[in-house]
């Protein structure tokens, strides 16, 4: 038992969950047991109270039985000889007095005349403990009153009042202590939660919340939280590598410009190169606009909020446009694009990047192949699964580079001499990893087949 | 055309206001969304040019105010926010057209000319022609000087919307975005591809050429004098 959870937060006098759940733990076992004490007072009690009536009742039956015979006097005589017989304390108090108020037999002096149950004390008895006593005006207007002593029932009070008050002596300590255990035993695994937590905020991304094996509540939080730092750890992870290839990758345009505006700046105005240096640094420009414009896509389309606008459309028809638009493209560049797509395959995704996606891959087929290759573009499915390849026979790409060229800006062409930002196959894995759309690089042999398996809607 | 621009930013206002004086359009500059609201909404104008992100009232919501008031005035999005789906946002907002920063001058000038004296063509209007260049967009087909003309289904499209912008210069991109729905840049020569089929069918085989390049800015569709 670990007693690390304080009541209090330090420094100010919040109550802390631990505070509140040991107060919920005391007060719900304290009623309990008051509401136990409480019956059993009241039970036990009440038993002897009514046995003390029963006995005051037999004992009345006697004394009237002898007043229904022998009358006033008769009963006069009764009592009379039962107070000699009986010692003082041995219990039992009798009155019977005339309906004027003479006292006509028993211990007590006269008493005014009132009925039923009631609490006596006699003379020379004591305050705290009261005879029960029961009285009534018999048929000839004398009033009569039998009582019996309280002590065997006080006794039993005073017992359980006792009994009760040391419960709560003991009861109090123990359940304070079952409180704190308690929230204790709950508040560990959530402070454990919130010391990792505290690492994570302070800049150790590493740090990992322990998971037990029970599989409980607080496991499946910690594996949440644990899930989220690693989704986190990726992302930031991403995000030092697009800063990193920026910086990289930009920097050598940026140059360019820079040398062509400083040798711009040193031309006479009017000479022929001039115009030729404008001309070139805007293209250069133009073509750093366009990878940071590709950039902000891959994120945008990375961060997953497109999902939202994601409908249902005929992709067979989406693949027939793009093979119609790039048969001409191809033909120009003395390539070949054939193909065989199925009809009437519709997909829930969002049709604007699946079409992007596809036109990159196309023309990476068309761009990155010599003339005569043939390029194969095929929409299939089977068994409701959809599959899509475009297969070429060109060069290919070199087994050690196929997982690199889905990394930004990175170009098989090392020497870079081929227009392009080396994006475009970072940006179809994006688009793929939106939709759920697996996609591989496989060998064609010769060439290169781009696989792309669609989920299951 | 009498065209209110309303951008925050001074520079970019100065370059957009400069650029179409010089082309003989008459500016009005407002760098406030509310008073480019009041002007809007109170002025006759050809054009609105309005930024996207705007001091006082934003752009998206200044459009849809003036749309909701029943200002027809066409309407074209300057932005630096150029995400996918803000594209969209702002079509739907009531935008006629949509240019992301940084810009070409010569695409802005080729956009507001499109959008300036764009007619809407009547429902009953089913054939656009020019000269002797006929389309009968019911039955999707293309005939010049009576001679029918075979055309696949996107170089129609083409033609098409060269014809609906006939005598204005269209950019690469807006072709892009207008008849082939790709709001991207693709790294090969679609465009020029098709427009070389699209000569080689309507132009080459008649006396005279109707697709004219424009150099460094795109293509027009000119009706011969």
């Amino acid at each position: 038992m670990a007693w690390d959870t304080p009541l209090f937060r330090p420094g100010n006098f919040t109550p802390t969950t631990a505070f509140r759940i040991t107060c919920i733990y005391l007060a719900v076992f304290i009623g309990c047991a008051a509401v136990l004490g409480a019956a059993t007072y009241f039970g036990v009690s009440q038993v002897w109270r009514w046995q003390i009536r029963e006995e005051i009742r037999d004992e009345r039956q006697d004394l009237r039985d002898r007043f229904a015979q022998a009358g006033r006097a008769g009963l006069r005589q009764a009592i009379a000889e039962l107070a000699e017989e009986l010692e003082e304390d041995e219990g039992y108090i009798y009155l019977l007095q005339d309906p004027d108020g003479t006292v006509l037999a028993g211990q007590l002096p006269s008493f005014p005349v009132v009925e039923g149950w009631q609490e006596v004390v006699p003379p020379g008895g004591e305050e705290d403990e009261p005879f029960i006593a029961v009285a009534q005006v018999l048929s000839d207007g004398s009033y009569f009153l039998i009582g019996r002593d309280g002590h065997d029932l006080y006794e039993v009070i005073e017992f359980l009042e006792e009994g009760l008050a040391w419960t709560f002596v003991f009861l109090l300590p123990l359940s304070l202590i079952g409180g704190i255990a308690i929230s204790s035993l709950m508040l560990r695994r959530v402070e454990a939660i919130n010391r990792s937590l505290e690492l994570v905020r302070g800049g150790d991304l590493g740090q990992r919340i322990p998971v037990g094996g029970a599989n409980d509540e607080f496991d499946r939080l910690a594996g949440g939280i644990n899930a989220m730092l690693d989704g986190i750890v990726d992302l930031t992870d991403g995000l030092r590598q697009v800063s990193r290839d920026i910086a990289h990758d930009l920097r050598t345009p940026l140059t360019r410009v820079r040398q062509k505006l400083e040798l711009l700046e040193a031309q006479a105005p009017g000479s022929p190169d001039r115009s030729d240096l404008l001309a070139t640094s805007i293209e250069e420009v133009d073509r750093l606009l366009d990878a940071f414009n590709a950039l902000l896509r891959i994120a945008q389309i990375e961060s997953g909020t497109r999902k939202s606008g994601f409908k249902s459309f005929d992709l067979s028809e989406a693949f027939h446009q793009i093979l119609e638009d790039y048969e001409l493209v191809a033909e120009e560049n003395g390539k070949i694009i054939t193909g065989s797509i199925e009809e009437n395959l519709h997909y829930t995704g969002d049709r604007s990047l699946i079409i992007q996606m596809l036109v990159n891959l196309i023309e990476n087929a068309i761009r990155h192949t010599p003339p005569g290759t043939k390029i194969d573009l095929a929409l299939q499915s089977d068994a409701g699964l959809i599959a899509a390849i475009i297969a070429d026979d060109g060069p290919g790409i070199p087994v050690e580079d196929r997982e690199k060229v889905l990394g930004r800006f990175y170009r098989v062409d090392r020497s870079r001499l081929s227009p392009g930002s080396g994006l475009g196959l970072s940006l179809v894995a994006a688009v793929a990893k939106l939709h759920g759309i697996a996609f591989e690089l496989v060998e064609n042999g010769p060439g290169l087949k781009v696989r792309l398996r669609f989920p299951s809607p | 055309m009498k065209i209110l621009l309303i951008e925050d930013d001074g520079e970019t206002a100065l370059y957009v206001k400069r650029g179409l004086e010089e082309s003989g359009h008459l500016v009005d500059h407002t760098p406030d969304g509310r008073d480019g609201l009041l002007l809007a909404a109170s002025e006759p104008y050809d054009i609105l040019i309005v930024d996207r992100m705007l001091p006082g009232l934003d752009g998206l919501g200044m459009v849809k105010t003036l749309r909701g008031s029943g200002v027809k005035t066409p309407i074209l999005f300057l932005t630096a926010v150029g995400g996918i789906d803000d594209r969209v946002e702002g079509l739907d907002a009531g935008g006629d057209d949509y240019l992301v920063k940084p810009f070409a001058f010569s695409e802005l000038l080729a956009r507001i000319n499109a959008l300036g004296r764009r007619q809407p063509l009547s429902a009953e209007q089913t054939t656009i022609a020019i000269a002797d260049l006929e389309l009968d967009l019911l039955r999707h087909r293309a005939t010049r000087g009576g001679q029918v003309v075979e055309l696949r289904p996107r170089e129609f499209r083409l033609l098409e919307y060269l014809l609906r912008n006939a005598d204005r210069v269209v950019t690469r991109t807006m072709l892009l975005e207008r008849v082939w729905d790709f709001n991207f840049d693709p790294q090969t020569n679609v465009v020029e591809t098709h427009i070389s089929r699209l000569r080689a069918k309507v132009d080459k085989p008649f006396e005279k050429e109707l697709i004219k390049t424009i150099h460094g800015v795109g293509y027009s569709l000119v009706s011969p004098r």
